[in-house]
Formats: structure tokens, C-alpha cells, sequence
């Protein structure tokens, strides 16, 4: 079934809804930590570990999913994959031993939002907007994603302390379950056309024979391991540099903050400027920002700023990767081929996030991973420069359609 | 509408969705409030044209026990035995008393997000 054309404010809309629902409720699972560990009587290194698979398939799954969103229509794997999510929460709330929450918690929750992540949502939508709005719709749709893990910390919190933990995993939910009707409208496959189409394996070895493509992987493997490393570890580091506990939780902020309005720009710089040159002064500002965090006397004030300069390079690195594959494969593999993309960077995510715990306890900090980040940072803008946004040339494929 | 203005698209949009967030805030901020007879830990809730050290002696007139502070002065998490404790901590001008802080700061964005304590505002 060829896409169904629709109002592209009301594909927007939905794969915005989308994006916010399902990236921003796992953004609070974090705080069930506690109350549940101490209820339940398991010791917090079970949830870590749902946590850890939840994020691992979360990864791993992506290319599977954007493949089966390529192959029978993102509208379906969105839906199905909100159910699986929505599935694994209440399952949750109702877990009675530390299997049946690594299944729910882990299995369902990861395999869930690799169907209904922003990734596809992103592909799908793109698919249905005309190429002059394209770079526009990744970046509101990626600011959408970063909207939702803003607001909803708050308000799962809000649900924890005025129903306790089991109702509100149930409230957490039925929110995603509302991304279900929104998939509807992004429903169809993509435009397979006339003649013969490329077959799923031709898009991987072209990918694959592509040196664009390898090295779009390798930057997006460093925004991984920033972010993560940040995230993870930056608030316990201003507490062991002097600063009070709370700034760490405001520099988090201001990150996420400031982290909407960078990708929602970035999506916007992409339509006008080459993307790898925008990905080249991403990655190149975060080296800069990161080292002068560093070497600078630390306060408050630097804290802050810095946290802001991130928070605008943060995901701005989303619509540009994802525009860049777009524009050089085509729509007709951009789940998959983002999906794969988008498993380097959790790759580069879990490294971030070990090998500051790694470094902090073999040398009593955290500044080699501090200067590795901005060596990696330098070493992202170099690869990112040479890229040539261009359609792939392709020879005339002949034979039978399919 | 979106080919001409699409940053009013998107700032409907947004503005949209923290209208709802806020609908849903409020309710259930509203749902964790204690009654007045509660005791015990609890977090008071002051205005924020109140300055931290006015909060601080409010806290104090109601006979209660500073745990910590959040929001920066906006709120106490405070502590007294005697029956009674949420009402007098009104009396003395806070907006409210929660069971547990129900404002956590909102979290960056990212792709690997694994909150702890280090998203909530001190708790």
C-alpha cells in the first residue's frame, strides 16, 4: 500500500506526540528506583540491570525495527511497538520477582520503544513531508523527543507522590498507550514505486561499501559517548570538584533545556547548510566547551554556561545525521539505515557511561575521560568534514518488481 | 499553515503540550497535598516571592525540623511527630505539604537516560 497523503500539520503533529510520549516517559523510570527497591525488597542492582537490558535492546533492536517499518510501514511497527512498551509497564507495576521485572522493565520496555522510538517516527514523518520541509520536520520532531524527557521527570514524579509507584507505572502507561491512534496517521509504506526497488540486502551493501556512511556512524558513536558521559557522571563530579549536590541537577537541566531549542535549530541550519559541515562545528564546539570546562576555574556560573553550550549541541546532531542519510540513500531504507546508525551511538553511549566509573575508580577522577571526550569530539568534527551529502548514483536496477 | 509559519506551528504545538502538562501538574500536585492533621516528613511548599530565609523562619514558627532545602529555598523538606504538623506549617504561609517532593527538575535529553537521584532536586 502506497503512503496515503495526509495534512502534513496533522503527520506532524502525531509524529511529534509520538516522539514526546514515547521517548519522554522512560526519561522517569529512574525514579521508581528507590520506592520500588524498598518495597519490593530487591536490591537496586536489579533495576539497574532492567535498566541496562532496557537500553541494550533498545539499541540492538533499532535496525530490526526500522527494517520492518521500511518493509510493511512505520504506522504498524509504531503501533505494535507502544503496545509491547505500554505492555511492558503495567507489567511492571505488577512484577512479583526480579525475572518477571527484567522481562517487563528490560525485555518488553526495550523491545517497545526500538518499535515506537522517535527514530522511526522521525523516518515515517520525513517520508510524508515534501524535501523542502524535511529538515524542518527532523528538528522539530528530535526537540519533540527532547521536550518529552523534559517534562515528564516532573510529572512522573507529580504521579509517584500522589498515587505511589504502582499506580502511576499504570498512569505512565496508558500515556503510551496514546501513541497508538497517532501511529494510525502515520500509517503506509514507503513509495516502492514502478520499476524493480532495491531489496533490503542491496541497501546494506551499499550502506556498507559507503565511506560516508561509516564515518556518519563513527561521529554519531561520539555524540553517544558524550552524552552519556555527561549525563552520568558530571553531576558527581561538581560534587567531588566543591560545588553543592544541586547544581548537578540544574546543569542536567538546563542541558535538557536548552537541548530543545538546539534541535529544533539544527533541523532548520540543515535545510540551509551542508549537514556535515553543521555536524563538523557541532562536534568541534563540543571540544572547545568541554575543554574549557575544564581548564577554566569551575563555578556555578561556568557550570551553567557550559551546561547551556551543550545543551544546544546536544541531540542537534539528530536531524542532521539522520537528514544526511536521508539525503544520501533515500527514504526507501531510512529506518533501517538510521536504526543501525542509531546503534553506534548507544554503543558509544554504554562506553561513555563505563568508562567514566572505570576511570573515576582506577584514578580517583574523572579527567582523562574529561580530555578523551574532547579528543573524540576533534576526532567526530574531522570525519564529519569530508562527507559528501549526495545521493548515492545508482546503477538502473531491471527485473520484476520487489 | 506549516509552509508559511512554521514556527507558529511549532509554537502552538509545544505551547499545546505544556498546557496539558501543567493540567496534568496541577492535578496531581493537588492529589499529593497532606491534610492539615498529617505529621511527619513532609515537604513545604513556600511562594517564590518569598525569600529562602523567610521560608526558613516560617518552618521554624511551625515547631518544624529542617531536613533539607530545595528549589533553592522554594521548598523545605522538614519533620515534627506532633499531629498537626501540615496544618500549622500553612498557618505559617506555605502553599502546601507534600508527602514526597513532587517537582523533580527535569532531566537532559539524550539517548541513554538513566535518572537517579541526580534528577530530582535534592531529595
Amino acid at each position: 500500500m502506497p503512503s496515503i497523503a495526509r495534512p502534513i500539520a496533522v503527520v506532524v503533529a502525531a509524529g511529534c506526540l509520538i516522539s514526546l510520549l514515547t521517548f519522554g516517559v522512560r526519561a522517569g523510570f529512574g525514579l521508581f528506583l528507590g520506592p520500588m527497591s524498598a518495597e519490593m525488597g530487591w536490591g537496586r542492582e536489579t533495576f539497574a540491570l532492567a535498566l541496562a537490558i532496557q537500553n541494550l535492546l533498545w539499541g540492538l533492536g533499532q535496525p530490526f525495527a526500522g527494517a520492518l517499518a521500511d518493509r510493511y510501514g512505520a504506522g504498524r511497527v509504531l503501533a505494535g511497538g507502544a503496545l509491547l512498551y505500554a505492555a511492558g509497564i503495567a507489567l511492571m507495576a505488577e512484577a512479583s520477582s526480579p525475572l518477571i521485572f527484567n522481562l517487563s522493565a528490560g525485555v518488553m520496555v526495550g523491545l517497545g520503544l526500538s518499535g515506537a522510538s522517535f527514530s522511526v517516527a522521525l523516518a515515517a514523518m520525513t517520508r510524508m513531508t515534501p524535501p523542502s520541509a524535511r529538515g524542518w520536520v527532523l528538528g522539530i520532531g528530535t526537540a519533540a523527543g527532547s521536550l518529552g524527557q523534559f517534562l515528564m521527570v516532573p510529572l512522573g514524579q507529580a504521579f509517584l507522590a500522589a498515587y505511589g509507584w504502582h499506580t502511576a507505572l499504570f498512569i505512565l502507561s496508558a500515556l503510551v498507550l496514546l501513541a497508538v491512534p497517532l501511529a494510525g496517521v502515520l500509517r503506509g509504506r514507503p513509495d516502492m514505486g514502478t520499476g524493480r526497488q532495491q531489496s533490503l540486502g542491496e541497501a546494506l551493501r551499499e550502506a556498507g561499501g559507503h565511506r560516508g556512511y561509516w564515518l556518519l556512524l563513527a561521529g554519531f558513536f561520539v555524540c553517544g559517548f558524550h552524552v552519556a558521559f555527561i549525563q552520568v557522571h558530571m553531576p558527581a563530579d561538581l560534587v567531588d570538584r566543591g560545588m553543592a549536590p544541586t547544581l548537578g541537577a540544574w546543569a542536567l537541566a538546563t542541558v535538557g533545556l536548552f537541548n530543545v531549542a538546539g534541535a529544533y535549530s539544527a533541523g532548520l541550519m540543515g535545510e540551509r547548510f551542508r549537514k556535515t559541515g553543521l555536524l563538523t562545528a557541532i562536534y568541534a564546539s563540543r571540544a572547545v566547551a568541554i575543554a574549557a570546562f575544564v581548564l577554566l576555574p569551575l563555578s556555578p556560573a561556568t557550570t551553567l554556561l557550559f551546561s547551556a553550550v551543550m545543551g544546544l549541541l546536544w541531540l542537534s546532531t539528530v536531524p542532521l545525521t539522520s537528514g544526511a542519510v536521508a539525503v544520501i540513500f533515500g527514504q526507501r531504507y531510512l529506518g533501517m539505515l538510521f536504526g543501525i546508525v542509531f546503534f553506534s551511538h548507544q554503543v558509544g553511549a554504554f562506553l561513555g557511561a563505563w568508562l567514566g566509573g572505570v576511570s573515576y575508580d582506577m584514578t580517583g577522577s574523572y579527567e582523562i575521560v574529561w580530555w578523551l571526550s574532547v579528543v573524540l569530539g576533534v576526532f567526530a568534527a574531522l570525519i564529519n568534514w569530508p562527507i559528501k551529502v549526495q545521493p548515492v548514483v545508482r546503477a538502473p536496477l531491471t527485473g520484476a518488481a520487489g | 499553515m506549516i509552509a508559511r509559519h512554521p514556527h507558529a506551528f511549532a509554537a502552538a504545538l509545544f505551547g499545546a503540550v505544556l498546557l496539558l502538562w501543567c493540567a496534568g501538574m496541577a492535578l496531581a500536585v493537588g492529589d499529593a497535598l497532606l491534610p492539615p492533621q498529617a505529621r511527619g516528613l513532609m515537604v513545604a511548599l513556600y511562594p517564590g516571592t518569598q525569600s529562602p530565609q523567610e521560608s526558613l523562619a516560617a518552618v521554624r514558627r511551625a515547631d518544624g525540623n529542617v531536613v533539607t532545602e530545595l528549589l533553592g529555598g522554594r521548598a523545605w523538606l522538614v519533620h515534627a511527630e506532633d499531629e498537626g504538623f501540615a496544618g500549622r506549617l500553612m498557618q505559617e504561609g506555605a502553599i502546601g505539604a507534600l508527602l514526597r517532593l513532587p517537582i523533580a527538575l527535569p532531566g537532559a535529553g539524550g539517548c541513554l537516560f538513566l535518572p537517579g537521584p541526580n534528577t530530582s532536586a535534592g531529595s
